[in-house]
């Protein structure tokens, strides 16, 4: 088994909507850690999980009213 | 494999330090042209060579890419400082070493002293004092200690001291920089402008 790190561009700023992302986190199992890089213009989403929940993560994010794209090369 | 794999990278592929190496030298490159705020993690993956995830591979946000850096560039500086100097020196012997070694660290690491200067002056600069070393703090401070007991330096608060001591150096290295002398002219930090400047501090600073 090995750990993938996954990276979103978010809209993600505020603490309130902080707080909505760390619920939503919780509730995605595959997830091991997660991090929101506040200090990059693109307001990235950082998570380490055991597996691609990419399809997940950015399902559960969009539901909540964000936008969720992953970081291309 | 989805549509998504190409953004995935395994933290248990080898760290490859030359990427590291790269990542961060590229990162210092781009807050010495566009300051802190003008680094993107996105932008400097694609400076770097490398996948934006691959960065965060390495660092887990900008703050700790940036604080990683730091660290690195100031324990570099104390290092090149601290070349051949010994806080036992006499008074002008050290002063000599140290104003040749900053001229060199300034001229040959350019960009780290641009960057050090720059994180020095910013909240990381705050943040990191406390990680960084203070070993060389702590042996310039017995080198004015030993200077102000065998009366080679006239006892004087730190920061009358420091701006006596290094401040004009750090203006002759700037005019250097610069290429310019205060009316446009050419300027280069030449051995007669080091001594000349260097004997006159040295009067200011002796008892």
């Amino acid at each position: 088994m090995s750990t993938h790190i996954l990276v979103f561009k978010t809209n993600i700023t505020s603490d309130k909507d902080r707080n909505i992302l760390s619920e939503l986190m919780q509730n995605i199992k595959d997830i091991i850690k997660w991090n929101l890089d506040v200090w990059d213009i693109d307001n990235v989403l950082r998570i380490e999980s055991d597996n691609d929940c990419s399809d997940s993560i950015i399902q559960h994010v969009k539901q909540a009213g964000y936008s969720c794209i992953p970081l291309e090369d | 494999v989805n549509e998504y794999s190409f953004i995935f990278a395994e933290i248990l592929r080898a760290r490859d330090e030359n990427k590291e190496k790269t990542i961060k030298e590229m990162a210092v490159q781009m807050i010495v042209d566009h300051g802190f705020d003008g680094l993107s993690m996105q932008k400097l993956a694609k400076k770097a060579g490398v996948s934006p995830a691959t960065i965060y591979i390495y660092f887990k946000d900008k703050e700790e890419l940036i604080e990683t850096i730091a660290i690195e560039e100031i324990n570099k500086m104390t290092q090149v400082s601290l070349k051949g100097f010994s806080p036992k020196m006499s008074f002008e012997e050290g002063l000599r070493v140290q104003w040749k070694n900053r001229i060199n660290y300034w001229l040959e690491f350019t960009l780290s002293a641009k960057f050090t200067e720059q994180a020095k002056n910013s909240p990381i600069g705050e943040k990191i004092k406390e990680k960084v070393k203070i070993e060389f703090a702590n042996i310039m401070r017995e080198f004015v200690q030993n200077a102000v007991a065998k009366g080679d330096l006239k006892p004087m608060k730190a920061e009358i001291y420091w701006s006596l001591a290094f401040a004009p150096l750090y203006q002759l290295i700037r005019f250097h920089m610069y290429g310019m002398g205060l009316r446009g002219e050419k300027f280069e930090l030449t051995d007669e402008i080091f001594e000349e400047t260097f004997n006159n501090v040295l009067k200011s600073l002796k008892p």
